[in-house]
């Protein structure tokens, strides 16, 4: 996956989502070793005291866990990951339906749109 | 690191100054070479003479391209673009500065040498006219110290230039120029300094004039050696310019 | 790490660069950023001592510049500032001959990279090539500090990718970065700080992603408003 930075946001908080993107779809699963802060710095073209914060961000959130000689570590806590994947789809269907909403659609005609895509998707 | 200083100084300066004094040796030998053959074949002989015009040619080059590659490098190597190398080195100013002077001692010795050697290689023990033959055996019997001022007088020009463009650094507006103006203002000090000398002698040494009339050697000698007191002096006071000055004030354009 | 205090640069009565008060700090990569004549290089200058300021003082560890801040400072300057008669290898030579801190093997790797003949003479290098030698003998020190005068102007966007890659890969951890540009765009995400200059002024000096939180701007963006 790409590292996706958009410069007119914090670029910390955008490497926070990132990462839990990453994890939440399963790109890093749970007990895996993730790289160093240098080699993520480097693959996202970011600087490495950035992604450091954003690290430590995760490790506070309790999504990383460090041990000390060994390195960082994605959590084993699937509960957390489910939390986490729960917390973010929401987030995205609140943002799509405010947007919908905003151009002029009711619940119906949502739910149909939505019917409609997901068929096409099947394609 | 003066020795890491001095070994790149050297070498640049020596990578285009070295060949140049070769090909001037080979052109000089050379027209030896047709002189000794000018025996067997007056054409050698004719040959001889073109070679001698283009060798003394070289070797009157090879002297004024030292004074003129020294002096770039310094500008070039100190406050040019390569400066901002230079003058990042973790090198003390004195020592880049005391390097420079240096090394272009050692290429005006090298000049020199390579001046009277030449024409020692072109002339020795042939005939010549009695005018020249005169001035040879005066030089043959002073030449340690003839030697040195030959030495000390092609390097005054170098580390005039130096300190020239060290003052020179000072004007915000025009370096070159004021290098030049400086230039001509220690010009102007040397030739005061030298009239001192000169008056010094004039009053303290009376009987100067009747020895040199009687081609008394030794005054010759002793008044060469007072000839050279300036231009020591004239010297070792440029490098003591070229460093205050640089200290003040370095500007990098 | 560097500190100026009512830093000025005066040029027969021309302000170059006035009352800098500017503190940087240790294992920061900070973004010195203006236009073209903004006062970027001035500043540069007097930092490593190589102009006499006309006001005020600048300090590196404490100490005025001079031949402790230069063992600890790596300087890629704007131009082209290696001596055009070498080779490559001469040039890598000269560096390892008077820096201490010069690392052959890692100079020799990014030559490699850069695909740099160490046999060829620098006069026969094309432009992008020389920068590329330039940055590559600046890089390959392990230095307390970096100061990178325009790295990326002169070169494609190709290259660019592959500086800032070299840069990001290879400083030394720890160390102090200072970049200067006026091309925000390509470097912003890689800077922990940003100091805006403008004639010969320093209007701005904030952590990066405050200025974006605080903006809800990328860096480039909030440049070009205020100062374009």
């Amino acid at each position: 996956m790409k590292w996706e930075i958009d410069e007119s946001r914090p670029i910390h908080a955008q490497l926070v989502e990132d990462m839990i993107r990453r994890i939440v779809a399963g790109e890093y699963r749970p007990g895996e070793r993730i790289a160093s802060v240098r080699d993520l710095a480097f693959e996202a073209k970011v600087n490495p005291n950035t992604m450091q914060k954003a690290l430590a961000e995760l490790e506070s959130r309790g999504i990383l866990i460090t041990q000390r000689t060994s390195g960082r570590f994605v959590t084993e806590d699937h509960e957390k990951i489910v939390q986490l994947k729960q917390s973010l789809s929401q987030e995205l269907l609140a943002n799509f339906v405010a947007d919908m909403r905003n151009l002029g659609y009711t619940k119906e005609a949502i739910l149909g749109a939505v019917e409609q895509a997901l068929k096409k998707s099947q394609i | 690191m003066i020795g890491k200083v001095l070994k790149y100084d050297i070498r640049s300066i020596g990578k285009t100054l070295l060949p140049v004094y070769g090909v001037t040796v080979l052109l000089c030998a050379f027209t030896r070479l047709m002189v000794f053959l000018e025996t067997y074949s007056s054409v050698f002989g004719m040959f001889g003479m073109l070679t001698n015009v283009f060798s003394l040619i070289a070797v009157a080059g090879s002297v004024a391209l030292t004074l003129f590659i020294c002096v770039r490098r310094f500008y070039v190597h100190l406050f040019k673009e390569q400066g901002y190398l230079t003058n990042m080195l973790p090198v003390k100013l004195e020592t880049l500065v005391f390097s420079k002077f240096a090394v272009s001692l050692l290429f005006s010795v090298g000049a020199a040498a390579l001046a009277i050697g030449s024409l020692a290689l072109m002339y020795a023990s042939l005939e010549l006219t009695p005018n020249i033959t005169e001035f040879v055996n005066v030089v043959k019997s002073v030449f340690p110290i003839f030697f040195v001022l030959i030495i000390l007088s092609l390097y005054l020009y170098q580390s005039g230039a130096y300190a020239a463009y060290s003052i020179g650094q000072r004007s915000g507006r025009n370096k070159i120029g004021s290098a030049f103006a400086a230039y001509l203002l220690l010009y102007f000090v040397y030739q005061i300094m030298n009239l001192i000398v000169l008056l010094v002698v004039y009053f303290a040494w009376r009987d100067l004039w009747t020895l040199l009339e009687q081609n008394d050697m030794h005054a010759v000698k002793n008044l060469l050696y007072v000839a050279a007191i300036p231009t020591v002096i004239a010297n070792i006071g440029c490098y003591f310019v070229s460093v205050r000055f640089l200290k003040k004030q370095m500007d990098l354009e | 790490m560097i500190e100026c205090a009512n830093l000025g640069k005066f040029y027969n009565g021309v302000v170059a660069l006035e009352g800098v008060n500017l503190t940087i700090g240790r294992g920061k990569i900070i973004g010195l950023l203006g236009e073209n004549g903004s006062g970027k290089t001035t500043l540069i200058k007097l930092i490593n001592g190589l102009l006499s300021p006309s006001t005020g003082s600048v300090a590196i560890d404490g100490k005025a510049p001079g031949v402790e801040s230069k063992k600890i400072i790596s300087y890629l300057p704007e131009n082209a500032f290696l001596d055009s008669d070498m080779r490559v290898r001469e040039a890598v030579g000269y560096y390892a001959d008077f820096f201490a801190d010069f690392d052959r093997e890692k100079a020799g790797r990014v030559l490699r990279e850069m695909e740099i003949d160490p046999k060829k003479k620098i006069k026969n290098l094309s432009k992008g090539m020389k920068e590329k030698l330039s940055l590559t003998l600046v890089i390959s020190r392990n230095a307390g500090c970096y100061i990178l005068d325009e790295p990326i102007a002169g070169v494609d966007p190709a290259a660019r990718d592959r500086i800032l890659d070299t840069i990001l890969n290879n400083f030394n951890e720890n160390a102090t970065v200072l970049v200067s540009t006026h091309l925000i765009a390509d470097i912003e995400r890689i800077l922990d700080e940003v100091v805006f200059i403008h004639h010969g002024k320093i209007v701005l000096h904030e952590d990066a992603d405050a200025l974006r939180t605080r903006r809800g701007k990328s860096i480039d963006a909030i440049f070009r408003e205020d100062f374009r």
